[in-house]
């Protein structure tokens, strides 16, 4: 099963973040609870955590990318 | 119930992995963290260090420069400015940002008669000036807050070391945004007070009846000089840990007119172009080549090179 992952909304005003990095690359084996890539929005570096465990399958965006909320970011292939 | 804790130590590199110490191993409690630093610059944490700051000037003259864990631009630290750092937990549905942190301080601020005000995003200010420079860092649900605040620091030292780096850069780092500054202490008035009598003022202003202090065991010290060790003083982390970028510079090199492009990736030179009618470039090409972007290991490598002695000087 394919999970979308999508830029989350981490306070009340939040409407796009910056992509600060991977900390993970296609291919590569997501756990539940690691960090898949950081938030940079503002003054904040927040680290986003999986929710799923699977296969790193694709990024739509890198290092730099401004996002808005709720845009899909990468998908990951479920166990 | 708010805990205080006090760092005993100026060594800024000690004092970080302390703030990230606290902010991923202690959850059950929030925290309030006063610490000063010796003179030191301290770049945010997805900063391009070599192009926020002139890393050749800094290099020769032995400024401490650090990256910290939390977003924001370049800072300038000295004994007479004062850092804070809050921990609390974090829930992002009611998150407002920056006010539950910023108010407080310029509440405590106006109680002393300064005239501060939350300016930008998050910093502080006097009318156009900054006093406090402000970020975040959020990691599950916590949060950690930290500021700076100008009491009574070398503003001359901070524009002479804050200078910018030469050639042109690109990459997709955000670039820190320079700003005026001030310091409290010219914005007293008729009350007289010093660092440690400011210092006291905003601590007491957070703990009405008792400071709740909370002590460090052997064992936390212990893990926190460990994560200085590993993380806080290395080279990757300093300068390796700065996003991809593409430095240019055209210029003179001791009479031989010299075209440069880099791509510089983890601090370490990836891709290397020069053009020179009289210099030898393939043979400085593949010397260069996947060497650290660091001015004094550059400095040792083209060392008692005919024609290279102090060429590193010209690749920043």
């Amino acid at each position: 099963m394919k999970k979308n992952i999508c830029m989350p909304k981490l306070s009340e005003k939040m409407e796009s973040g910056v992509l600060a990095a991977w900390n993970k690359e296609v291919g590569e084996k997501v756990e539940n609870g690691e960090v898949l890539f950081e938030i940079e929005t503002e003054k904040v570096v927040s680290e986003v955590e999986s929710q799923e465990s699977g296969i790193l399958e694709a990024v739509y965006f890198e290092a730099g990318d401004e996002i808005k909320v709720d845009e899909i970011i990468a998908v990951i292939s479920c166990d | 119930m708010m805990k205080f804790i006090n760092s005993k130590s100026n060594n800024v590199y000690y004092n970080l992995a302390l703030e990230e110490y606290l902010f991923t191993n202690m959850m059950d409690d929030d925290f309030l963290l006063l610490w000063v630093n010796d003179p030191c610059i301290v770049v945010g944490k997805h900063k391009n260090i070599f192009e926020e700051v002139n890393c050749k000037e800094i290099q020769k003259n032995g400024v401490p420069v650090a990256r910290r864990h939390s977003g924001g631009g370049t800072v300038f630290h000295d004994n007479g400015n004062l850092n804070f750092t809050f921990i609390t937990d974090y829930h992002p549905d009611r998150f407002s940002g920056y006010d539950e942190f910023l108010s407080p301080i310029i509440k405590i601020l106006n109680e002393m008669g300064i005239a501060a005000e939350k300016s930008k995003v998050c910093d502080i200010a006097i009318g156009d000036k900054k006093i406090s420079g402000n970020a975040q860092s959020i990691k599950k649900n916590r949060v950690l807050h930290h500021g700076t605040l100008l009491f009574d620091s070398d503003l001359d030292a901070l524009r002479a070391i804050l200078k910018p780096a030469e050639g042109e850069f690109k990459s997709k780092a955000v670039k820190s945004v320079r700003s005026s500054v001030t310091n409290i202490v010219d914005h007293l008035g008729d009350k007289k007070f010093d660092f440690d009598g400011f210092r006291d003022r905003i601590l007491n202003s957070f703990f009405e009846n008792e400071i709740d202090e909370f002590r460090l065991s052997e064992a936390d010290i212990k893990q926190i000089r460990e994560l200085e060790k590993t993380k806080y003083i290395t080279w990757e982390w300093i300068y390796g840990f700065s996003p991809t970028f593409r430095y240019k510079k055209q210029s003179d090199f001791k009479g031989h007119q010299v075209d440069l492009v880099l791509i510089v990736e983890k601090g370490k030179i990836k891709e290397c172009k020069l053009k020179s009618k009289t210099l030898s470039v393939e043979k400085i090409e593949s010397l260069l080549l996947g060497q650290p972007y660091d001015y004094i290991a550059l400095s040792d490598l083209c060392s008692g090179i005919k024609d290279l002695e102090n060429f590193a000087d010209y690749l920043f």
